[in-house]
């Protein structure tokens, strides 16, 4: 038994050696292969990170408590210098909401009056669910967040992403307690808009920077600087009419849009769960609400 | 507990404290700051510390260690799976190949070598980056977060040796 244990022992020393020499070599090789497997998207590789992440999340909030103290320590300085040009800048805002919002209430009331004068169904709204920025993902060239909430919030695949001013992006993985937005300025970002005035459709896509382009315009477009950028709907995730940005450069056939949300200082999100009227089986969102006098039939058809 | 559980513990802990504060630069640098501009330009503090440890104690920090701290900061980051450590390992194996000319030196000499790296570190993100984009992409991302972790190195690099010194390992 002796001799034979000495030779195994020698034998995993040998490849121990043989692993040290070689281990830079090996897991090189390990890491270019990785890089091949993880580009196929394959569903277990996704699983796999969102579980990851899942795991991983207490650990970094508990790291990100002393961060962000030290961080909010530093820009609670910068509110009490600004606080006084701020304060005049909400107050001057208020005002314009304050007329916007009576504004706003009479369209919606004209607008619920025209719907049931057609028979047209109202439009779904979708549900909200609420959820903080717990990391950042991505790096230098990437664009991306974990967000705290998962599939345990109805958090799903697909689902657009809201700040405060508008679209941030949408969900592309779902662990349990965390999912990961991939940002509208995201290079693998593409996102179908339109323009809220003219009706053009166009892509939008991410170009890494803090600016995205708009692409696949028709080729006789009217877009000017200013023009606001909005979802269009398609693809049925998110609903249309989102606001997405603003153009700010339109040059030899170059359209940048500056999106709404501040992408940079989010800390809060909405994730809107919409389901598209049409689609069978999905599952989720809220069911409309039968309009009154709204044919049947005629409606169905509209839906298919 | 005994005093020889006490003394184990702590040279676990003093071996281990290389791969343990790399670990931790990796989470730290995914932790989100409500900053403008912080998410494109996070230093990388990964590189700082592996940086750090490869010219202090070289082989306190095996390959395989920074592998796996790569892997992690890919499934966090949203990364292609092996981006991070193939970067990661190259830029361990050019500073370990370096490591006599900066170890031992003035903090200047230390300082312009992590220059030297992050600005190759930088220069092979952006071939990445342009080679899996399958497009142009810019390079200034890069340039910014390199400026930054120029910037940001010193404080790592005395928080590192502090923690070193803390717990009596020879740098």
């Amino acid at each position: 038994m002796i001799p034979k244990r000495g030779k195994a022992v020698r034998r995993l020393v040998s490849v121990r050696r043989w692993f040290q020499r070689f281990s830079f070599l090996l897991l090189l090789l390990l890491a270019l292969g990785s890089i091949v497997v993880s580009r196929s998207d394959a569903p277990w590789i996704n699983g796999f990170r969102a579980g990851f992440t899942d795991a991983t999340a207490p650990l970094i909030e508990t790291l990100a408590v002393p961060v962000r103290a030290v961080s909010s320590w530093f820009s609670s300085f910068e509110d009490i210098e600004s606080l006084r040009h701020e304060n005049a800048r909400l107050r001057d805002e208020n005002r314009r909401l304050q007329m916007g919002i009576v504004q706003a209430q009479r369209y919606l009331a004209e607008n619920r009056r025209l719907r049931e004068l057609v028979g047209a169904p109202p439009p779904r709204e979708g549900k909200h669910i609420g959820a903080r920025v717990m990391a950042s993902g991505g790096g230098a060239y990437t664009r991306s967040f974990i967000l705290a909430a998962g599939s345990d919030h109805k958090v799903r695949r697909g689902l657009a992403v809201l700040g405060p001013n508008g679209l941030v992006g949408r969900i592309v993985n779902v662990g349990e307690f965390t999912s990961r937005v991939l940002l509208i300025t995201d290079l693998n970002s593409r996102l179908p808009v339109m323009l809220a005035d003219t009706g053009e459709r166009a892509i939008l896509s991410g170009r890494n920077g803090r600016l995205a382009e708009l692409k696949y315009l028709p080729t006789r477009h009217s877009v000017k600087a200013g023009a606001r950028v909005v979802t269009s709907g398609h693809g049925g995730v998110m609903p249309p009419g989102l606001p997405v940005g603003k153009v700010v450069t339109v040059e030899k056939g170059l359209v940048l849009v500056r999106p709404y949300a501040n992408l940079n200082r989010i800390v809060f999100v909405r994730v809107l769960d919409y389901q598209p009227s049409g689609l069978i089986g999905t599952g989720g969102g809220e069911k409309p609400k039968k309009p009154a006098g709204a044919p049947e039939k005629g409606r169905n058809k509209a839906e298919r | 507990m005994s005093r020889a559980t006490l003394l184990t513990a702590e040279r676990l802990a003093r071996l281990s404290l290389p791969v343990t504060t790399t670990f931790l630069a990796s989470l730290f640098s995914v932790i989100s700051l409500p900053m403008s501009g912080y998410v494109s330009v996070a230093p990388g503090l990964t590189l700082m510390a592996i940086y750090c440890w490869s010219v202090w104690r070289p082989l306190s920090l095996p390959f395989g260690a920074v592998f796996l701290i790569g892997m992690l900061e890919d499934l966090l980051r949203g990364l292609p799976l092996g981006l991070t450590p193939l970067l990661l390992l190259i830029m361990q194996a050019v500073v370990r190949s370096q490591h006599r000319h900066i170890h031992g030196r003035t903090f200047d000499i230390f300082w312009i070598g992590f220059v030297l790296t992050a600005a190759l570190h930088a220069i092979l993100q952006w071939i990445a980056a342009v080679a899996l984009s399958g497009g142009y992409v810019g390079p200034e991302p890069g340039l910014f977060q390199l400026m930054f972790s120029v910037a940001v190195f010193p404080i790592l690099a005395w928080l590192l040796l502090r923690t070193g010194r803390a717990f009596r390992v020879s740098i």
